[in-house]
């Protein structure tokens, strides 16, 4: 039987490092993987992968410090002088008014910062899906700027470019926009410079 | 230590064998199992189904829910995921004929789409193009192929005897507990009466259940009510 025993601890922890090892979620590991690398230059920080989904990173899965409930990226159009661009610009100073199945809202309601991205951390707010969701974008002359709202409900992704991706298509509404664009629409300029919290506190 | 590997060596067979025996049995096994549900014509916009299909879209459908790809309950429309428009594989068609199927028409070097496409670029989540007959179709097809057995007896018994032509209504609705609605997991979960990870839809008797359960209980398809709790349930929207 003493001889047995060495066989015995080894099929155990061999069976719990089998368990351990089918703990991950393969299809988000794949996800993040999709993502690529960082881009050059842009150090991990509050600007970091603007467009892409926060919460796969900074989610309960992965954890990343820090963890967020809500994050997201807005985006506007800009003029070249004569026409509005194609190619979306990051726009600063959107204002995210959110409220959740309970009807509570953040304490402070999260602005987006010059890559267009925000973000509530779980210590921010910890909501309860679903949530509507509305954002309030500046205009030149107008204090209160304009107010946009959500068709639907978030439902349960505290990612917003988790469905918002890309150009429209048959499974994503496209980026989060302020306005549509067209001929009445509001332009955006973009924003000179772009520094992460930690280096303007610098 | 030999009849002991012995011993588990024979316990693997056996279970190797029992699970390979069980999932023969549904090749080998023959049964005839009746269907029914709500009937419902794509084609007419006055149809409950219309706004039932919406109640649903907007608050089951959303693309981080049940408008996604992977879930078995998908659910397609405006406010969430779209029908995959053109239908694979007809990329070569050159007249309506072609595509059959009424509501499908055909769009020259594009493949068939859904008649009511008038704006292909317009059809994405929240686009310009409602939610097309061709999507409310397969909402129709996912609410009653859930539980296909179970919702015949839901609906057929609870639209009374002979509503359900070749159903045994006095062998399936002796006891009324045997068609509650809330035996259909499409009820319970949006109750949050079981694990529902988009958590509680809505409760018992609220605008939205009543719709969901007036509707599959036949209310609607007998004309024994208007669908207003829908509307009631939008407005909340």
């Amino acid at each position: 039987m003493n001889a047995f025993a060495p066989r015995v601890s080894l099929v155990v922890t061999a069976f719990a490092l089998a368990l351990a090892s089918g703990c991950g979620n393969p299809v988000q590991d794949a996800q993040i993987a999709a993502l690529g690398p960082e881009a050059p230059g842009v150090e991990e920080s509050d600007i970091h992968r603007p467009g892409q989904p926060c919460l796969l990173c900074h989610g309960p899965y992965k954890a990343a410090e820090p963890e967020m409930t809500v994050a997201g990226t807005i985006y506007g159009y800009a003029w070249d002088g004569a026409h509005a661009k194609d190619a979306p610009i990051p726009v600063q100073g959107v204002t995210i008014e959110i409220s959740d199945a309970f009807g509570t809202s953040p304490p402070v309601a999260p602005k987006t910062n010059c890559a267009g991205n925000f973000y509530l951390t779980k210590e921010d707010w910890n909501p309860s899906f679903p949530l509507r969701v509305a954002i309030r974008y500046p205009v030149p002359g107008e204090p209160d700027g304009e107010r946009v709202s959500m068709g639907t409900r978030i439902s349960r992704d505290g990612s917003c470019n988790g469905c918002h991706e890309g150009p429209p298509n048959q499974g994503s509404p496209g980026w989060v926009f302020c306005t549509q664009r067209g001929p009445s629409a509001p332009l955006f300029e973009p924003p000179k410079t772009c520094a992460s919290s930690e280096e303007r506190e610098d | 230590m030999n009849r002991v590997a012995a011993s588990m060596a024979l316990a693997a067979v056996a279970f190797g064998l029992l699970i390979v025996t069980s999932s023969c049995l549904g090749d080998t096994a023959s049964a005839t199992v009746t269907a029914a549900c709500v009937p419902f014509d794509p084609q007419d916009t006055a149809d409950a189904f219309v706004i039932v299909s919406e109640v649903i879209e907007r608050r089951c459908g959303t693309l981080d829910c049940h408008g996604q790809t992977s879930r078995p309950m998908r659910i397609y429309g405006n406010a969430g995921l779209r029908r995959p428009e053109p239908e694979l594989g007809t990329e070569e068609c050159k007249k309506d004929a072609d595509c059959g199927g009424a509501g499908r028409v055909c769009d020259v070097g594009l493949g068939c789409i859904d008649a009511t496409i008038s704006d292909y670029a317009q059809y994405y989540p929240g686009g310009g193009v409602g939610t097309t007959p061709s999507e409310r179709i397969e909402n129709w097809q996912t609410l009653c192929g859930l539980e296909p057995e179970l919702f015949t007896v839901v609906f057929c018994c609870a639209a009374g005897e002979g509503y359900c032509k070749g159903f045994d209504y006095a062998g399936n609705c002796a006891k009324p507990e045997s068609y509650d609605p809330e035996r259909l997991t499409l009820v319970r979960k949006a109750r949050l009466r079981e694990k529902h990870k988009g958590g509680l839809v809505w409760n018992e008797g609220d605008p939205g259940d009543v719709c969901l359960t007036n509707w599959i209980t036949g209310v609607y398809d007998k004309g024994d009510a208007e669908p207003t709790a829908c509307t009631d349930e939008l407005q909340h929207l």
